[in-house]
């Protein structure tokens, strides 16, 4: 059932934004969703919208596609939307009971929506253009400075990459252990809380027991192929910057600049 | 000194007892010695638990002699210097596909052995190129192994250990977890690596005919080496392999046969009287999986009648629908379109309980660790009963039952489950199901995994579930002999359909459907149909008039013939 289930949202494409390197992509993630926080004005919005059409343009993947992805936020953003429409003080526009809507609340609320929906998206362009193996990569290389004050960098991409790799297999097995208990009687509907919770030992105990038995395995199978820790290990596809990296960067921190410029600026004409 | 030496290796293990609640020493080798050549092609037989895996394990240097040495290539894994270069030499292939595959491509997996040895990017480039040429999935290189089929997975596993360019590959039972369509494939593509690249191949199985062209065979018991011959040698003496648990090839059955004096008793011959109750019935069944919309029909318009008493066979190809049907049996699943009856009464309704029908059909799938769980044996089997509703002590009771019809000896009641070897794992599960005491029992691939000497006793067991018990049966089988020597229907499907459905002999005479099927004739069959031409001349033989599906009917049929000799 889940076989084909590749984890992430990665789309295939061969675009300038799928070809940068995986590390320039985190940073421009990070530099956009921490910018996103700087203008308290339409400009610097605009800005914003601006920048993600531009980098969703590139990456060639489609809109529609990206718009989905917001879809299971939607109750958040509503839930955002309506507090702050109607719990923020300030001049009232219209009164419904004790709710009053005012034009405080109604700046707040569209600023805060927009914001969740461009922090989504922004971030999405990434998951959408990268796939698992190439942002562990980044993520090993990019932190590889932490190895000096000896944090297990790359144990922790390994493991992030072996998880990657074992969820579906798991899921897929936990799917197997449930029909296994169903066939011998265990209704999962019924009982109160308590008696649910006991039925999930049924169910626990064996996934349990096959996950450390894949471990096992694993972990002899990875030595038998001379696994010995990061050390001395080379790479397939090393990560190495490019032109259009360097560009990237400097485009990047053109960006954040001018959206920190904006903000500012408005701050103290205001 | 051969290429690879052992010698004098004892290897111990300690693990967790059930019976005695203590840790305690096992011997898993006692005393190996053997020597193998460089560019061979060794077969290594035993039942389950000979010690054949930790063998495996100590030549390619993962485990490490306490007592003994083994040496490969001149170096020896008890100097910790060497073990990386032994372990470079000398790869291995896990018996599931799953568990030994890291990467989240192919390409990536292939890459990770010689990323470990630190060899260049375009060198790795090269070497995964040149490796999946060899193993022909070039065009998978940029697949999820998780889309990929159990045989295709062992050959990225294969091109894995080849990117490291080992000298010598050990097998540990690669065909064990993967549909036997991609048996053969594979065992061909094993039996080149050794021709066509001088691989050196030890592989290890319980199924002689895989190694029947090996150069020579190691035969393990008890954790020593307890003979060695080339192939031929084993085929001409079979009771060698008998003595030491290991199915014989057709041939030497055959041959055994034939030399037997006729009982004339019917095989498992067919029972009495027609039932009148028509059992489980399927009426225009179709089912599609909710998350699959695009993928069709899992089901299409399936009709069928299973009447009590039947001991029934569903074959077919993997995908087929077998695993969709057998859980609509007890409606883990229910259908699309159409309806299922049981006694009668349409299982939909509203009315119907489906937690009643689940403990009237029981449905025991492949794997058994995926269903025990408790602390003992008694404990897991009793499950079942107490999901029903009885009172604790009827529920033990009926678990004793169920594991006096199982074979299962009462001093393992208080062991854990997890303490037990694979067939006797698959006992409890069985029993586990035969607890809440069902008139059906539906099982998925019980032989799976499972020795000679174990399957053929689990079959004894169902037999005398069937006909004693009057339960009855229905499995899932990938086996052509096995359900043609034990079955007395065969439910053929393909593609969600049911294209054919008749007893055996019936079944396997539409030789042009079968193969259509993708699936194989049994043995007996196909040596017969083969060699037809040479009986043509005793009368009364006509082609596809009486087609022996069994060795007992062969051999009988060749007396018939008045054939005085099998060369």
């Amino acid at each position: 059932m889940f076989r084909n289930v590749t984890l992430g949202q990665y789309y295939k494409e061969d675009s300038v934004i799928h070809r940068l390197d995986p590390r320039v992509k985190l940073f421009g993630t990070l530099m956009y969703v921490i910018t996103l926080f700087f203008p308290k004005n339409p400009a610097g919005l605009a800005l914003a919208a601006a920048f993600l059409s531009l980098v969703i343009g590139l990456s060639k993947v489609p809109v529609g596609r990206m718009l989905r992805g917001l879809r299971p936020l939607f109750i958040i953003i509503l839930l955002t939307a309506v507090m702050n429409l109607c719990f923020t003080e300030g001049q009232v526009l219209a009164s419904f009971g004790p709710v009053h809507i005012t034009r405080e609340g109604l700046y707040l609320s569209a600023y805060l929506v927009v914001r969740i929906i461009f922090l989504v998206m922004g971030s999405s362009v990434m998951t959408y253009t990268t796939t698992a193996k190439e942002l562990t990569d980044g993520i090993e290389k990019a932190l590889g400075f932490l190895k000096v004050i000896r944090l297990p960098v790359h144990e922790f991409a390994m493991m992030m990459s072996i998880a990657l790799r074992f969820i579906p297999i798991l899921t897929e097995e936990l799917n197997k252990i449930m029909e296994a208990q169903m066939a011998r009687g265990i209704d999962f509907e019924e009982g109160n809380v308590l008696e649910r919770a006991r039925k999930l030992i049924p169910i626990l105990v064996p996934l349990f027991v096959a996950a450390i038995r894949r471990a096992n395995d694993l972990a002899l199978a990875m030595e038998a192929r001379c696994y010995h820790g990061g050390e001395g290990r080379t790479k397939l596809h090393p990560l190495s910057y490019q032109k259009r990296d360097y560009m990237a960067y400097g485009i990047l921190i053109l960006y954040a600049l001018t959206m920190l410029g904006l903000s500012l600026r408005l701050r103290f004409t205001i | 000194m051969a290429w690879i030496d052992v010698k004098n290796l004892i290897s111990k293990y300690k693990r967790y007892s059930g019976e005695t609640g203590q840790m305690e020493e096992n011997t898993a080798l006692a005393d190996v010695s053997l020597s193998i050549e460089r560019g061979d092609f060794v077969g290594i037989l035993g039942r389950n638990g000979s010690g054949k895996s930790t063998l495996a394990r100590h030549l390619a240097a993962l485990l490490l002699p306490g007592q003994g040495q083994v040496w490969v290539g001149g170096l020896t894994s008890s100097d910790p210097e060497s073990v990386v270069a032994i372990r470079k030499m000398a790869g291995l292939i896990f018996q599931n596909p799953d568990n030994q595959i890291i990467g989240n491509l192919v390409e990536e997996e292939v890459a990770f052995g010689p990323e470990n040895l630190g060899l260049p990017p375009d060198e790795i480039d090269r070497r995964i190129t040149r490796v999946l040429e060899t193993t022909g999935m070039q065009a998978y290189r940029l697949a999820s192994p998780n889309a990929l089929s159990g045989g295709q997975k062992q050959k990225i596993a294969i091109s894995g250990v080849l990117a490291m360019e080992p000298e010598c590959i050990i097998f540990d039972e690669p065909t064990a977890m993967i549909d036997p369509e991609s048996r053969d494939e594979l065992l061909k593509a094993v039996y080149e690596l050794n021709k066509k690249k001088k691989i050196t191949i030890i592989y290890i199985t319980h199924f002689f005919e895989e190694v029947e062209n090996a150069d020579y065979l190691y035969l393990m018991d008890g954790g020593k080496v307890a003979d060695m011959g080339n192939p031929r040698e084993f085929t001409d003496s079979p009771q060698r392999l008998k003595a030491l648990g290991i199915g014989l090839p057709f041939s030497a059955l055959l041959k055994e046969e034939f030399g037997a004096e006729d009982t004339g008793e019917h095989f498992f011959g067919i029972s009495g009287q027609e039932p009148r109750e028509e059992g489980l019935r399927f009426q225009d069944v179709s089912f599609r999986y909710a998350d699959q919309e695009e993928a069709g029909f899992a089901l299409l318009h399936v009709d069928l009648t299973v009447r009590p008493g039947e001991f029934t066979a569903i074959i077919g190809p993997t995908g087929s629908g077998k695993s969709t049907l057998i859980k609509h049996m007890n409606a883990l699943l229910t259908p699309t379109e159409g309806k299922i009856f049981f006694r009668g009464k349409d299982v939909s309704e509203a009315g119907f309980s489906k937690k009643e029908l689940r403990t009237r059909v029981g449905l025991c799938f492949q794997i058994p660790d995926y269903q025990l769980f408790e602390e003992t044996v008694i404990g897991d089997i009793a499950f079942g009963p107490s999901n029903m509703g009885f009172p604790k002590e009827e529920c033990l009771a009926k678990a004793r039952r169920a594991m006096e019809l199982m074979g299962l000896p009462k001093d393992l009641e208080g062991v854990s489950p997890f303490s037990l070897s694979g067939g006797q794992k698959r006992r409890v599960a069985i029993a586990g199901i035969l607890a809440m005491e069902p008139d059906y029992l539906v099982l998925d691939e019980p032989g799976a995994g499972m020795d000679w000497e174990g399957r053929k006793a689990l079959y004894e067991t169902l037999h005398t579930l069937n006909e004693e018990n009057g339960i009855t049966i229905l499995v899932v089988s990938h086996n052509m002999n096995e359900v043609a020597e034990h079955a007395r229907r065969l439910i053929v499907m393909r593609e969600g359909q049911i294209c054919m459905d008749g007893t055996p002999r019936e079944v396997f005479s539409r030789r042009e459907e079968i193969k259509a099927c993708g699936l194989k004739l049994p043995d007996a069959a196909a040596w017969y149909l083969e060699h037809l031409d040479e009986f043509r001349e005793h009368d009364s033989v006509g082609e596809g008039q009486y087609l022996p599906v069994t060795v007992r009917e062969l051999a009988r049929l060749l007396k018939e013939c008045g054939v005085k000799e099998i060369s």
